[in-house]
């Protein structure tokens, strides 16, 4: 019950968050410079409109009309799968845009899966070998991950694994599993670093707790005591931190999609950027936004699994 | 056949933002297997610290020196390897912060069940059948949905009775009780007192109670040591030292007690702090000039035990 009455919360509140999103996106196409009339005649081949053509589009895209009702004329067709169609090229937005998701999902859900297993991995590590030169060294490590530009590690990967070493493709998406790794390592780089020290410190706390003393008390071994007990307890937070990161991973691949060549909704949307192509930037910020929502509310889903707490009474995390 | 636990010469101090901090100061004695011996004294006199470092379960703050015969073995010098198969198996623990001790996110069965299978030997399901058996003993009438419960899910007094199942999972010959009364009501008080001395009775194990609750000490000790600063001020049979106290400061601790007028031990007179003698000297009603001067040893107590105060020499 207290399952239910979790998830039912937590799917309530999507609500609100995605008409917020919702009511950005559609805002950005008003508030943006350029009279979408104009650019919509001119997509037609009218390049010096008149009043009388301008009046008439206008009434055509139905701008004339208040702007809520535009508002919910703009969500109703979102809601339907209509995103319009790109000022450039005059291409459905919203087919484009499903068409680049899964590559953009595939490459920031390889930088999250690679900010699990380094980040939550390295801090496990450090924390386990508290004060020695492992935990100096990984630090350090650590450091130089957060403090390196994702841009410039992405372009310093492609010259010595792709480049010099050729192991590993320097562009494109061709080569399966391989073509992933070099963008999801320049992606997650900073968030494996600031993964790997908020981990070790979290563990670290955990281990100064009454029933770490307890558990030893018992006999167990380190790695049960350290893994068993002080890592599942840091878990919630950990959890919330990597899922706060999904956003910027998200958000960061518009780069790296680029230096990498990667079809994904990035590369789109860049190009979109610099053409002042509105409604795909529009569409973009639904679409993104509305997957990091999503994601966000399987984060906290996952939140059921480690926290018996909220399982068993519900309430918050 | 269960060996005593013989201390010699411990000290512990803490690294602190502020300097060394002494906790234990060069003490020495010993603790009969068979028995339930008390540790007692205020807050800060050292004696959580002393129980928590027979299985060297102190912060890494803190700095042990001295020696612990357990049978052949030095627990304070043995490699931790060593000392993991003695923890639970050979000396069990009775955390203090029952609620605080249990593991929020381990289901109650697998917490026991852990204590009772690191030492090996029994499958999952022997060690849930005896988990079962553990918290029946200790007046769980349904250990089966005990066992699939949570801490949250419990009680202050349930989690006292399972962090004492919890001490006693591995079956080990002695157990450390470290302040099991600490922040109870009287109620909840008196069940940790029938749950210690069946711990004893049935269970048939020594004990090294730590606790500042002398009534606690009263019901249940064989033998008391009054802790004061990191030392033994005052050791003998428990009836009799806190019937009868012979050190100034035993007499402080038991006059404190509501029964007995409730007089506080006074605080540490200013101008005697700056002393080389005995470590009661600041605050002690008594004292002469020379308690100031010299440290006082151990000497024999009327009744019998030792005292170190100047006044049995």
């Amino acid at each position: 019950m207290a399952i239910l009455t979790y998830t039912g919360r937590r799917l309530l509140m999507l609500i609100p968050v995605l008409l917020g999103i919702s009511l950005a996106a559609f805002l950005l196409g008003r508030i943006a410079p350029g009279d979408p009339v104009d650019e919509a005649l001119f997509r037609i081949g009218v390049e010096f409109p008149t009043e009388e053509d301008r009046a008439e589009m206008r009434a055509q895209l139905g701008l004339d009309r208040p702007l809520p009702a535009q508002y919910l004329d703009w969500v109703g067709r979102a809601l339907r799968g209509d995103l319009g169609r790109s000022y450039v090229g005059n291409r459905d937005i919203a087919r484009e845009l499903m068409t680049r998701l899964p590559i953009t999902l595939e490459v920031s859900l390889a930088a999250l899966a690679a900010a699990v297993v380094f980040g939550v991995g390295g801090g496990v590590l450090m924390a386990a070998f508290h004060g020695t030169w492992v935990d100096t060294v990984l630090k350090a490590l650590s450091t130089l991950l957060l403090s390196v530009p994702g841009f410039w590690l992405a372009l310093f990967l492609i010259t010595v694994f792709a480049e010099q070493l050729h192991l590993l493709p320097t562009s494109g998406l061709d080569r399966g599993l391989a073509s992933l790794v070099l963008p999801a390592v320049a992606l997650s780089a900073a968030n494996v670093g600031s993964t790997s020290r908020f981990t070790r410190g979290n563990i670290l706390a955990q281990l100064g707790e009454q029933y770490i003393v307890a558990a030893n008390a018992k006999g167990l071994s380190q790695k049960a005591v350290m893994l068993g007990h002080a890592f599942r307890n840091s878990l919630v937070p950990i959890i919330t931190l990597i899922g706060n990161y999904f956003g910027g991973i998200l958000g960061g691949s518009t780069i790296i999609e680029n230096i990498f060549a990667i079809p994904g909704l990035g590369s789109y949307v860049l190009s979109a950027i610099q053409n002042r192509d509105y409604p795909v930037i529009q569409g973009y910020v639904l679409v993104t936004g509305a997957t990091f929502v999503l994601i966000t509310l399987a984060i906290d889903l996952l939140y059921l699994a480690v926290n018996p707490k909220i399982r068993i009474q519900g309430g918050e995390s | 056949m269960v060996p005593d636990i013989e201390i010699r010469g411990l000290s512990v101090w803490f690294e602190t933002a502020q300097g060394p901090v002494a906790a234990v100061d060069d003490l020495s004695t010993t603790f009969r297997a068979g028995r339930i011996s008390g540790v007692i004294g205020e807050s800060g006199s050292g004696k959580s610290v002393m129980g928590l470092s027979l299985l060297r379960l102190l912060p890494n703050t803190a700095h042990v020196t001295g020696e612990c015969r357990f049978g052949k073995a030095d627990l304070y010098a043995m490699p931790l390897r060593e000392l993991r198969r003695l923890r639970g198996a050979s000396i069990g623990l009775i955390p203090q912060n029952p609620g605080a001790s249990l593991d929020p996110v381990m289901k109650i069965g697998r917490q026991i069940a852990e204590g009772i299978t690191a030492h090996g030997g029994l499958s999952r399901r022997e060690a849930a059948e005896r988990t079962a058996g553990l918290l029946r003993q200790f007046g769980f009438a349904d250990p089966e949905k005990i066992a699939g419960q949570y801490a949250f899910q419990m009680s202050g007094g349930m989690c006292q009775r399972l962090v004492s199942a919890l001490g006693l999972a591995g079956r080990p010959g002695w157990v450390v009780a470290d302040e099991p009364t600490k922040g109870l009501d009287a109620v909840l008080r008196s069940q940790v007192c029938t749950v210690l001395r069946q711990i004893y009775t049935e269970h048939h194990t020594s004990m090294i109670l730590v606790t500042h609750d002398l009534y606690l000490a009263r019901r249940l000790c064989d033998d008391i040591r009054v802790l004061y600063m990191g030392q033994i001020v005052e050791q003998g049979g428990a009836v009799d030292v806190l019937d009868h106290p012979r050190h100034p400061y035993t007499a402080g601790l038991t006059g404190a007690l509501p029964g007995r007028g409730m007089v506080p031990i006074p605080p540490p007179d200013p101008e005697r702090l700056d002393h080389r003698g005995c470590p009661f000297y600041p605050r002690c009603s008594r004292a002469e000039a020379h308690c100031g001067r010299a440290r006082p040893g151990d000497f024999d107590r009327p009744g019998g035990g030792k005292v170190r105060c100047f006044r049995y020499a």
